[in-house]
């Protein structure tokens, strides 16, 4: 299927990482794991766990050459709280990048963070 | 430190950033500045009306001076001049400040003053406007040519300065800045003024927002206080610049003022009184600038005694010294640079380094008091001293006279670079006699500091070089009800926020009683290691014990043990298979046409009896393992395995019986192994759920039933998505089951995998596909739970208690919809089956009820071409019945379909390279499959229990074989052989109708791959286009 890659420098990545289909697939795995889902912490544990493993898996799905994946799940409970997260990398930024999405419903938000770290 | 820092980060701090970090920072200093500001104020005052007092003070700051300078010579000059020349300096005070306040005649005043270092920090801080500012210079340049009409009249200018002070504001700044270095009484009378103008000055900064327009405005100001100066003087970047330069000093200064300022609160507490008089009176004095301004003179004369003396208090003369020593230090580097044209880089280091003195200064304020005390030791030897006071003195009259005539001698505002130039020569010949080697020394060794340190920051900085221009909250949620915002805004005064988080009863408790001493002893039948019955009586012993008894690592002993079985098994088996040659099991049947020998494997088995065999499947990994599919037994009877569907695990090797027998409630329609290792099954069920048996389980989880002899171990499901209870689930049969694994795409191309997965005993992560009757496809990621719950998960309900493994859902596709245009869905076309691409499991094939196959992806790309199709046109209702991928490399793929016609497929067109129609006299096929060994050949099963072989090498157009399978109907069809391997082993399982299954291996002229076979193959294809 796939012609032979032209040689390119291995700091160059030879594709971008995708972050709108990662996006994607966040918004899909996220809505689909927590649509119907009351805030209860221990099974959002386990839900986190498992939403990582799905994303990685799908984002891994994608092919991406050369790019390592971190993926970090926060599930907390919608509780008239104020909250931030922040997050912080040190990094290429002409080679990597991340993906976010925010997902909420009646009573929890999730966040989903996928680093792409590009692997030279 | 902090404005040292803020220098550092300009370079990646964002402007806004910056200003907003300085708008935080400026309240305080400049509130500081104030309160000093007054205070000073008040002290002077207060100085001024008790003459007498004032004075002693003075002589004993004087007396102190005196001491001091014995010790250092830099400071003999500086206090030489203080002393000595005091009837001068008053004059020379006036006329600085003057001068001072035009901001730029700083030079010619400072070659009057008898000191060189004055010159020298002059100078220097000239130069360093230059760096900065190199317009500056210019219009300095032309104060400087005003300057002789300035002297001339003093007076005159004296009262319009006042005037203009308020106005001047900017041009303050500027000169604060200049004698930010500046270590003698000078300095004091500069920031007294400037203190004074800051008033001014805070009252701008507050109005930040209107900063630009203000700026203007103060611009338009100079001009008209000195229509001398030329109104583009000052740039807005120049300003800037010096904005955080003056900030910094300011800081310190105003530490300074805190310190010397309570000292003499307590030196003074008889002036308080005054105080708030004199604070009014200063507040006139800023009203009625111009009529008080004489009185003001005075105050600033005697303010520039007390400061003399406050400074001397404060304990800052060794300072002083220091960074007179590192300013002529600086000056050698100066010259260099003068010489080269100031050399921006290594001034701008330069500046830094001065920066952290004046940091240092600030600590060094604190030892003040413990200088005192020394001081009043020296004024003993104060009478030697004078001796050399006079001496110098003379010495420094020369030096005035040489100073004073040089600078008369250039007026021309060009000629100024060149006669600063030439000052450091003349200044460093007069400063030699006050040098000494300790000094050099000193020198040479904070330049090696320097120049280390800029090393040092100049390798450091391109690291520390952080992006700060990407940043926004990746979550904000922000606060819900009123309160919390009223709590945020206005609750800091005398509230208090309780915080609640959840899992607050997670509460950590500590005992600090000591720990109980425990012993082990063991008291059951049989005994464990040496603590059996009672064991020793002392701890002690048990230690020893301990040590003797061999520590044995059971994991490893028991994979050592189960490997070691299987290997001796085998042996044992083909031992046995050797001295037995009529073992039953050996060919009942003779072989057939088409093979060398053939084996069945053993059945025969209480539990697999009645059971016809559905499915097939080899392993792609380990190719001697088979999965065999036994259905629901025909009748039904009682006990643990009558309502059970049964899997069993083969070891093709090993065929008396089977290595793992799985067993499930419904009837399982699929299966497959996990792609990398054999240690997962997955099956779907006719009831929708999908199944995993993780085969590494201690069979002591599973239940274990005699029969006969043996006792059989039936596994049942590790995870079922049964306990998956919302709507992605299957909801009709299952049709496919099929493993995706992209790891082994991603090794062929880069080979990163020895990075990764080595600790996992699964391999690399992959997914499971299934789908169903109604065309929905799901994929499942395999999660491997690192902690075992023996008492089995809450949350995941389809989990074994003790299990490892299980699926959670990925996404869902409806197949009909994404891969099916509106003219063939109106077909209602029936998923059967899918495929999917090994070399690239994005892609999938799926076979249709209407002879056509979709293809689709996984990340809903758009592919062409979307359809396969027969090559007579239109849609007819042909099922496809089997899908084989080309397992060497090219992206091609037979169909085998119920008309009984076969295709070869690739994937870049819709149209078949080849169908052939009639070889199997309309039998559908049932399976197909491409040789492992070979190639261009392939094995076409039909209803009618033929095999057929065709090798396109030899005939492309009809099989070059055919053998019908004798008295019994062959339900399914699977090839076993090891590419990788040479040896022409290449094994057809078939499945027969009674549940038996008989391995043939075929001859080996269909095994054994020829030369360049794969090109030969390449080149039929491309003629049949």
């Amino acid at each position: 299927m796939e012609a032979p890659r032209a040689e390119t420098p291995p700091w160059v990545p030879p594709e971008r990482f995708p972050v709108a289909a990662v996006d994607d697939i966040l918004r899909d795995v996220l809505g689909s794991c927590l649509r119907e889902q009351p805030y209860e912490a221990a099974r959002c544990r386990d839900v986190a766990k498992d939403m990582a493993e799905v994303i990685k898996a799908r984002v891994k799905d994608l092919m991406i050459p050369r790019y390592k994946i971190v993926v970090v799940i926060y599930i907390g409970q919608l509780n008239e709280q104020s909250m931030q997260i922040g997050s912080r990398c040190l990094w290429d930024p002409v080679s990597d990048t991340f993906s976010s999405y925010v997902f909420k419903n009646a009573s929890l938000f999730a966040l989903a963070n996928v680093y792409a770290v590009y692997f030279e | 430190m902090e404005g040292d820092k803020r220098r550092t980060k300009e370079d990646t701090w964002k402007s806004e950033e910056l200003r907003k970090h300085l708008r935080a920072s400026q309240p305080d200093s400049q509130n500081e500045d104030q309160k000093h500001r007054e205070k000073k104020l008040q002290k002077e005052k207060s100085v001024h009306d008790t003459g007498t007092h004032k004075h002693e003070r003075k002589d004993r700051g004087k007396s102190k001076e005196r001491t001091r300078e014995r010790f250092k010579s830099g400071e003999r000059d500086k206090m030489r001049e203080r002393e000595g020349g005091k009837e001068h300096q008053r004059g020379r005070d006036r006329e600085r400040y003057k001068d001072k306040l035009q901001g730029s005649s700083l030079e010619k005043e400072t070659y009057i003053v008898p000191k060189a270092k004055d010159r020298e920090s002059d100078r220097e801080r000239d130069k360093k406007h230059k760096r900065h500012e190199v317009k500056q210079i210019d219009t300095q340049n032309n104060l400087k040519s005003f300057e002789g009409r300035d002297k001339e009249h003093h007076r005159r200018r004296e009262s319009r300065h006042h005037l203009e002070e308020e106005k001047t504001r900017s041009e303050e700044r500027e000169r604060r800045h200049r004698e930010k270095k500046d270590n003698d009484t000078k300095k004091s009378i500069d920031k007294f003024l400037a203190y004074k103008v800051e008033e001014g000055e805070r009252v701008h900064r507050l109005q930040k927002d209107q900063e630009l327009d203000k700026e203007g405005e103060r611009r338009h100001r100079e001009k008209q206080g000195h229509s001398v100066r030329p109104g583009k003087e000052r740039l807005s970047k120049e300003r800037s610049h010096k904005h955080y330069e003056k900030e910094e000093e300011e800081e310190h200064k105003s530490k300074r003022y805190k310190e010397g300022s309570s000292h003499r609160d307590k030196e003074q507490p008889a002036e308080a009184n005054e105080r708030v008089k004199s604070r009014e009176k200063e507040r006139k004095k800023h009203d009625l600038r111009n009529s008080e301004h004489k009185k003001e003179e005075s105050v600033q004369e005697e303010m520039s005694h007390q400061r003399v003396r406050t400074v001397k208090d404060k304990g800052k003369l060794i300072e002083k010294e220091e960074r007179d020593t590192r300013q002529e230090e600086m000056k050698d580097t100066c010259i260099y640079n003068s010489d080269v044209g100031f050399d921006n880089f290594s001034a701008n280091y330069e500046d830094d380094f001065e920066d952290y003195e004046d940091d240092f200064d600030d600590d060094e304020d604190k030892s003040d008091e413990e200088r005192d005390a020394e001081e009043n030791l020296r004024e003993i030897l104060f009478s030697r001293t004078s001796e050399i006071e006079e001496i110098q003195r003379a010495i420094s009259a020369e030096n005035d006279r040489i100073c004073i005539s040089l600078p008369k001698k250039i007026e021309n505002e060009k000629k100024e670079p060149i006669m600063e130039r030439q000052y450091p020569s003349v200044r460093n010949s007069f400063c030699g006699i006050f040098m000494d080697f300790q000094m050099a020394n000193q020198r040479q060794s904070s330049r090696s500091m320097a120049s280390k340190q800029k090393k040092r920051s100049s390798e450091l900085l391109p690291l520390i070089d952080l992006d700060f221009s990407v940043s926004f909250s990746l979550l904000d949620l922000p606060p819900v009800n009123e309160y919390d915002m009223y709590i945020r805004n206005f609750g800091k005064m005398n509230t208090k926020q309780a915080y609640v988080q959840c899992n607050e009863d997670n509460l950590e408790r500590d005992i600090q009683t000591e720990e109980v001493e425990t012993l082990e002893k063991w008291t059951q039948h049989p005994g464990e290691s040496a603590l059996v019955s009672g064991g020793p009586i002392n701890s002690q012993d048990v230690s020893v014990n301990g040590a003797l008894t061999p520590k044995i690592d059971s994991q490893r002993l028991a994979n050592f043990l189960r490997s070691a079985c299987q290997v001796i098994a085998v042996l044992l088996e083909e031992d046995q298979v050797a001295t037995q040659p009529t073992w039953k099991l050996r060919s009942q049947q003779t072989g057939l046409s088409i093979s060398d020998s053939c084996f069945r494997l053993n059945t025969n088995q209480p539990f697999l009896h009645d059971r016809k065999i559905s499915c097939l499947h080899v392993a792609q990994v380990q190719r001697q393992t088979l999965l065999s599919v036994h259905g629901l037994p025909e009748k039904a009877g009682v006990g643990l395995l009558s309502r059970k569907s049964i899997i069993c695990v083969w070891n093709i090797w090993q065929p008396s019986s089977p290595q793992k027998v799985l067993i499930c409630d419904s009837e399982v329609m699929c299966c497959c192994f996990s792609p990398n290792k054999t240690t997962l099954v997955f099956a779907g069920t006719i009831d929708g759920s999908l199944l995993v048996w993780d085969l590494r389980e201690d069979s002591r989880m599973h239940p274990h039933v005699m029969i006969g002899e043996t006792d059989w171990t039936f596994r049942v499901p590790t995870f079922s998505t049964d306990g998956i209870l919302n709507s992605v689930n299957h909801t009709s049969p299952i049709l496919a089951v099929e493993s995706v694994s992209t790891s082994l795409y991603t090794d062929q191309n880069y080979g990163l995998s020895s990075l990764s997965y080595q600790e996992e005993m699964s391999g690399p992560p992959f997914q499971i596909a299934s789908m169903d009757e109604n065309g929905v496809l799901n994929m499942w990621v395999v999660v491997e739970l690192q902690k075992v719950d023996l008492a089995g998960s809450q949350t995941d309900l389809g989990l074994i208690p003790g299990g490892k493994v299980k699926l959670v859902h990925s996404s869902t596709m409806e197949l009909n919809n994404s891969l099916f245009t509106k003219d063939v869905r109106q077909r209602m076309p029936q998923i059967l089956t899918v495929k999917f691409l090994s070399s690239n499991p994005n892609h999938f094939i799926v076979g249709t009820n209407i002879g056509l196959l979709g293809h689709g992806t996984r990340h809903d790309l758009k592919v062409l071409p979307k359809l396969f199709r027969p090559q007579e046109s239109g849609l007819r209702s042909i099922s496809i019945n089997a899908i084989d991928f080309f397992p060497f490399g090219k992206p091609l793929f037979l169909v085998g379909c119920s008309d009984g016609s076969i295709r070869l497929h690739q994937m870049t067109s819709e149209y078949p390279l080849m169908q052939w129609n009639d070889s199997t006299n309309g039998q559908p096929v049932i399976a197909l499959q491409w040789a492992l060994t070979r190639p261009a050949v392939f094995f076409v099963l039909d209803a009618s229990s033929n095999i057929y072989i065709w090798d396109l090498l030899e005939n492309d157009l009809s099989p070059v074989a055919k053998q019908t399978i004798p008295s019994e109907n062959v339900v399914t069809m699977a090839l076993l052989g090891e590419p990788e391997k040479t040896n022409g082993l290449l094994g057809i399982a078939l499945a027969k109708g009674s549940g038996q299954i008989d391995i043939q291996y075929v001859k080996k002229k269909w095994a054994l791959p020829q030369p360049e076979e794969s090109e030969k193959l390449y080149l039929i294809l491309l003629q049949s286009f």
